[in-house]
């Protein structure tokens, strides 16, 4: 009921006055978790806000220095809350137990998308320090800025000159843009409610007790994983887009199709795309980025990786996670003469058909195996799962706590998830039915609704994204 | 504008079917009255019930107590794990099982205090425990419908009563849910009845069936599941436990339930009730990934301290957690939690014996 009640009050509400509800729309938004936790969001915003126009005013060092304070103040708040535990349980692991060195551990809760708002209030920051954006002078607007509703949360990640201009725009209600808008909140819905939620089952039996398993779960319940992933994260993406749309605004692109990446990096374009764009811009090329000799290349694309890792969580899973990713991209630049070479070769026989089917393939078993570690409890277990995962002397998929239906259902959705992005002209879904007859686009909408119906899983799943 | 409207109208029409049937159809009776008296009149007039599995188990044992004229020999209180103890584990006495799913430490109170308030109080009440009864984490409000129950209990030893319940408008959300949209068209599917159609044995032999004594039989298709359907559901049961997040807080046992728990043994002894304790053991994949895992130390910890009740109370008690020590096999399960009636029947024959006063 939120989200039609906000729609209403905000085509109701004068232009100049509908900033304050959306603002007021997104604090009972983010209250709904813990109310508390929104006075760090407050501090955060005061502090960038004031930031952004000191920094603007300064020149030279002194404007430099503004801007570390800036990004130290964000840093830290994630340092406190999100790594500090982390840091104190590691730092315990190589040099003696906690209770020894008696530091206490913290006992608050992560504050919902924490990492998300704070990276999209450095984005502001440095664009300012930049020069690329003007610092916002209206505290009201810039509030909005870091805690739009629809993607306060989980992004995606967005940049001033997208997003702050628009909360100046005059919106009306536009009937065709409020039903591609729903439409893309249905096909949301359907990716998180129907296929992630239902693969999670199986993933959950399979990563909770790895020693359990053998080879064939063990890789089924791992596809099931970067599928579930996928249609978790992008499926909330589509509500947050969806939503936006409805009320006029519009969200970058976060996904583009990325399972059918032909090369790791292709992947990274294609995956999060709010997120790789944020390292590109302030981390990775700040530090050079590719214009550097091999070697600190190379050091640039493993620090990128691991500091993605760290955002992601704060447990070592992450960082292997994010090692691995930065390892397959310096392996695939180094191996690139190679397998040029290779691919040319293979061109020239009848198997030339097959290279770009078999680099997607290629690329999703590496982004899978990654996801081993991205999902395993410990790094233990995401060894224990890669050592076993060879094992096939059992055939246990009955251990996946599916019925061969449930089973049968779950591959079934994710070959007409994988079908229908295939068909798609673009990134975007409804494009399958764009120009389609009236009877055949009904057909579909109500085909959504009894999927959500009849094959949706209500078990009040989180998003796994709300947690980083 | 106005198309937009109707094309929403048009786009809603299958939750307007979803919405009506879950109130027609209210597969869990929660805007009409469901199953319990009738199926509490079959039960006291020592027929089985079958084919029916979505009726509030507190209420009807509710109303069994209120139909009931005389006391039982031996009443069994516990969870779905002890279900499967029937009659037949105790020949010659008068016997009713009143476990209920999913039971909490105020499930037992309010039962055994229900039992009291109707002066129905058995010779002996058999607990059929579970660690969960001492995890501060493990409840729900199922068990008000003996309120009364639970609050005799707890006046007497002093402890605070019930707290009232919020107002919720859960009835409403529930309605409007796809879930009980799914709950229902599967009822229909089955063509399971809300009338009570379904009564024989045989219909009970394969949809399922509340036994005269309260027991429960499982339908066929659980009883007749293969040992590598029964070992993959063991390994799921345990992968369950572990992330269940009532297991992630249960590092120790709760003061209160520990101390609710003995002034119930107090309560029953108090009126010349005996009791005796049951452990259902867990399927042995699931007791070994659980210990592997480092999660069933709190299931240990729970074991001993109703060994040291039992020992201070001087009360009989057989079984345990691990099924090592009670002789029941792999086979003897239907999944990773409910022993079969036969693993069972061997404790209630270890308790006998120990105790023939039983």
């Amino acid at each position: 009921m939120f989200f039609p009640l906000v729609c209403l009050a905000y085509f109701a509400t004068p232009h100049r006055l509908r900033w304050i509800t959306l603002l007021v729309a997104s604090c009972i938004f983010y209250m709904a978790f813990i109310p508390a936790y929104i006075l760090v969001l407050f501090g955060l915003i005061v502090v960038d806000y004031t930031a952004g126009i000191v920094i603007e005013r300064s020149r030279g060092a002194r404007q430099k220095a503004l801007l570390v304070a800036s990004l130290t103040s964000n840093i830290g708040i994630l340092a406190v809350f999100k790594y500090y535990n982390f840091a104190v349980i590691s730092a315990a692991g190589l040099f003696g137990s906690t209770a020894d060195a008696h530091v206490p551990l913290l006992s608050w809760a992560l504050p919902l998308g924490l990492s998300f708002h704070t990276f999209q209030s450095m984005a502001y920051t440095v664009e300012v320090y930049r020069g690329r954006y003007p610092a916002e002078r209206h505290l009201g607007r810039y509030a909005l800025y870091v805690m739009f509703f629809p993607q306060l949360v989980a992004g995606p990640i967005e940049r001033p000159a997208h997003l702050l201009p628009q909360f100046l725009t005059r919106h009306r209600f536009d009937p065709d843009r409020a039903a591609s808008g729903l439409k893309l909140i249905a096909w949301g819905l359907v990716k998180k409610v129907v296929i992630a939620d239902r693969l999670a089952g199986a993933v959950d039996t399979v990563y909770t007790l790895p020693t359990a398993h053998h080879g064939p779960a063990i890789i089924v319940a791992t596809i099931f994983f970067g599928v579930q992933i996928y249609c978790d994260f992008s499926g909330y993406t589509d509500i947050a887009i969806g939503s936006a749309e409805v009320l006029g605004f519009s969200l970058v692109t976060n996904f583009r199709r990325p399972y059918l990446a032909r090369s790791v990096g292709e992947f990274w374009s294609r995956w999060h795309i709010s997120l790789s764009t944020w390292f590109r811009d302030y981390l990775y090329i700040p530090l050079g980025g590719n214009r550097v000799p091999r070697r600190r290349w190379m050091l640039n694309i493993l620090l990128t990786f691991l500091i993605s890792g760290l955002w992601h969580g704060a447990n070592w899973t992450f960082v292997v996670w994010g090692a691995l990713h930065g390892c397959y991209l310096v392996l695939g630049r180094l191996s690139a003469p190679l397998r040029d070479r290779a691919r040319a070769l293979v061109e020239q026989t009848a198997l030339s058909s097959i290279v770009p089917a078999a680099q997607t393939a290629i690329t999703f078993a590496l982004v899978t195996l990654a996801w081993v570690f991205f999902r395993a409890r410990s790094v233990r277990d995401g060894f224990v799962l890669v050592s076993r995962a060879t094992d096939w002397s059992v055939f246990d998929l009955d251990a996946l706590g599916l019925t061969r239906g449930e089973l049968t259902v779950s591959v079934g959705l994710i070959a007409a998830l994988f079908a229908i992005e295939a068909l798609s002209p673009d990134d975007d879904a409804r494009s399958v039915l764009r120009g389609a007859p009236i009877w055949m686009r009904w057909s579909a909408y109500y085909g959504v609704m009894a999927t959500l119906l009849l094959l949706g899983v209500y078990n009040n799943s989180k998003f796994i994204y709300f947690q980083f | 504008m106005r198309a937009f409207v109707a094309k929403i109208a048009l786009a809603l029409v299958p939750v307007a079917v979803m919405i009506v049937t879950n109130v027609i159809y209210d597969p869990s009776h929660l805007l009409r009255e469901g199953p319990e008296r009738h199926i509490a009149d079959r039960l006291v007039s020592g027929q089985p019930v079958a084919g029916v599995v979505n009726f509030d188990e507190r209420r009807t044992l509710w109303y069994v107590l209120q139909r009931q004229s005389a006391p039982t020999d031996v009443v069994v209180l516990g969870s779905s794990r002890g279900m499967q103890v029937s009659a037949h584990a105790f020949p010659e006495q008068t016997f009713f099982n009143a476990c209920v799913s999913a039971a909490a430490i105020e499930d037992l109170i309010a039962i055994a205090g229900e039992y009291a308030r109707r002066d129905l109080l058995p010779r002996t009440f058999v607990l059929a425990l579970d660690p969960s009864f001492l995890n501060r984490m493990h409840h729900h409000d199922g068990w008000r419908v003996m309120e009364d129950g639970y609050d005799e209990v707890m006046r007497e030893a002093g402890l605070p009563p019930a707290s009232p319940q919020p107002p919720s408008f859960d009835r409403l959300a529930v309605m409007l849910s796809p879930a009980y949209f799914q709950q229902a068209l599967r009822e229909i599917k089955a063509r399971r009845s809300l009338s009570l159609a379904v009564m024989d044995e045989a219909d009970g032999d394969q949809l399922g069936m509340l036994r005269s004594d309260g027991s429960r039989v499982y339908p066929r298709s659980v009883r007749e599941r293969t040992p590598a359907q029964v070992d993959g559901l063991a390994v799921s049961s345990a992968s369950d436990i572990r992330r269940d997040p009532e297991t992630a807080a249960f590092t120790e046992l709760d003061a209160f339930a520990m101390r609710r728990f003995e002034a119930l043994l107090g309560f029953v002894a108090r009126r010349g009730t005996h009791v005796a304790f049951l452990l259902p053991p867990y399927h042995p994949a699931t007791v070994r990934l659980l210990r592997d895992a480092g999660v069933f130390t709190s299931f240990d910890m729970a074991e001993r301290y109703y060994r040291d009740v039992a020992a201070r109370f001087r009360i009989p008690i057989a079984g345990s957690f691990d099924p090592a020590s009670t002789g029941c096999d792999a086979t003897e399960f239907y999944d990773g939690h409910h022993p079969r009636e036969s693993c069972l029947g061997r404790i209630v024959r270890m308790l006998t014996r120990a105790s023939p006063g039983i």
